[in-house]
């Protein structure tokens, strides 16, 4: 768990010190959108920030973040958490093929099976993606559909896909 | 115009504010015990038969809740619904094939990232608040093929310690699709609650033949006609398959005396 933290902060370190090298490009360096399904399970909301773009090929990091419950099963407010943050590849002019990977952090509540109390239960996902994204660089709307299979607990692997529609600026 | 368009939304909202008026006649005291489908129903972010969808249900206001059970090798009866675990969770085999320790550490596939873990029918038992103010229907899901004595009696005995161990023989109904299991249950405790999940036809003859509390059935499969005939035979008429608000009000208005519905939340506004 540390030890992905540690990445977690460290790639948000790297990617902060690129901020300013992408503000010189002529491009939207920001993205908003929503995710059906995807990295987040069942939807997600997220930013994304573009770190590197040369010709046509590009890269961004994206964070995101989605919730089950927003009361739990005791029904008092104690939301679950879902954060997806994810490195991403694009190549192509508007319409881009896309590859990225990702860790998903996982915050749920559950019931405590021996004191029957909801407890909180944290883990960490990998995630990966493939997949077509069309996005005009000077901004705009975007579009993106992947296939984003997922190693549900650093244990288990799981087909899943996601469709996204946002806005770039 | 303008003042036509606020009349028509001001008479749509009082419309859509009214709540429904019913006029039940059934044998459950001309009202409907509401229970959660497992919990929160078929569709819902919880899985079924989980602690948290089952505990959510009750927390919402539900009478009570469905349970799935199976029994394991070692007589643990297991609240899951499936033939197969691998249809729900992150292992594969069948309930009556495995022991409850190979199964305890199983958890539920979906929804992603949750991880909820399968119970046996003790621990919930165990973790529920409000026991005796709740009803609970357990739904025998017996997938194995055994059906000697041995396995029959055991399933049942199974039951009724669980039954006795927290005393809620007037608030628990089980429910059998096999007639064996059903003669079995009579005479080990002829006291206990028993439905019969089947067709309106051969759960009519069940029923009377054994002198059991009611049927259970899917609401398309079943009129009104068919239960007015139930309730004139003293048999009470379970419901299930109530996925939406449409169905939750076809069986209201059809006089049934229990809905086991998957959408919990719109019956208990609409009877509540």
């Amino acid at each position: 768990m540390k030890y992905r933290l540690l990445i977690v902060a460290l790639t948000i370190l790297i990617c902060s010190a690129t901020f300013s090298q992408v503000e010189s490009l002529n491009i939207a360096p920001n993205v908003i959108f929503i995710e059906a399904a995807g990295a987040g399970g069942y939807g997600s909301i997220n930013y994304e920030r573009v770190l590197y773009k040369k010709n046509f090929i590009m890269s961004t990091l994206r964070f995101g973040i989605s919730t089950y419950h927003i009361v739990d099963y005791t029904n008092n407010f104690n939301p679950d958490i879902i954060i997806p943050f994810t490195f991403n590849g694009l190549y192509g002019k508007s319409h881009k093929i896309e590859i990225g990977f990702g860790e998903v952090y996982s915050n749920i509540v559950h019931a405590d099976l021996i004191h029957f109390k909801p407890k909180r239960v944290s883990h960490f996902s990998t995630v990966f993606s493939l997949g077509y994204r069309y996005q005009k660089n000077k901004g705009g709307l975007i579009f993106r559909c992947a296939y984003t299979p997922i190693v549900e607990f650093n244990k288990y692997f799981r087909h899943w896909g996601g469709i996204s529609f946002g806005y770039s600026f | 115009m303008k003042k036509l368009i606020l009349s028509g939304v001001i008479i749509l909202s009082i419309i859509a504010c009214e709540k429904d008026e019913f006029n039940i006649v059934n044998l459950n005291g001309n009202t409907i015990t509401v229970l959660g489908h497992g919990g929160m129903g078929i569709s819902s972010t919880y899985p079924m038969n989980s602690f948290e969808s089952i505990s959510y249900s009750l927390n919402l206001g539900a009478d009570g809740a469905e349970i799935d059970v199976q029994m394991t090798k070692d007589s643990i009866l297991v609240a899951f619904h499936d033939f197969d675990l691998s249809e729900r969770t992150n292992i594969s085999g069948n309930i009556y094939n495995k022991n409850w320790s190979d199964i305890s550490g199983a958890t539920y596939s979906d929804p992603l990232y949750t991880g909820y873990k399968i119970i046996n029918l003790d621990m919930l038992f165990t973790g529920l608040e409000n026991m005796s103010k709740k009803m609970f229907a357990i739904d025998c899901k017996n997938f194995n093929p055994d059906t000697s004595v041995h396995y029959r009696t055991a399933f049942c005995n199974s039951l009724i310690k669980i039954i006795d161990k927290y005393d809620i023989q007037d608030n628990v109904f089980i429910e059998f699709k096999r007639e064996d299991l059903i003669k079995t249950m009579k005479a080990l405790r002829p006291d206990l609650k028993i439905f019969i999940y089947s067709n309106f036809n051969d759960g009519l003859l069940l029923a009377k033949k054994h002198q059991l509390e009611g049927i259970v059935t899917s609401i398309d499969a079943i009129s009104k006609e068919q239960i007015a005939t139930a309730h004139d035979n003293g048999l009470m008429i379970a419901v299930l398959n109530t996925h939406s608000n449409k169905r939750n009000i076809e069986a209201i208005n059809k006089n049934v005396d229990i809905i086991q519905t998957d959408n919990l939340k719109h019956l208990l506004k609409t009877l509540k």
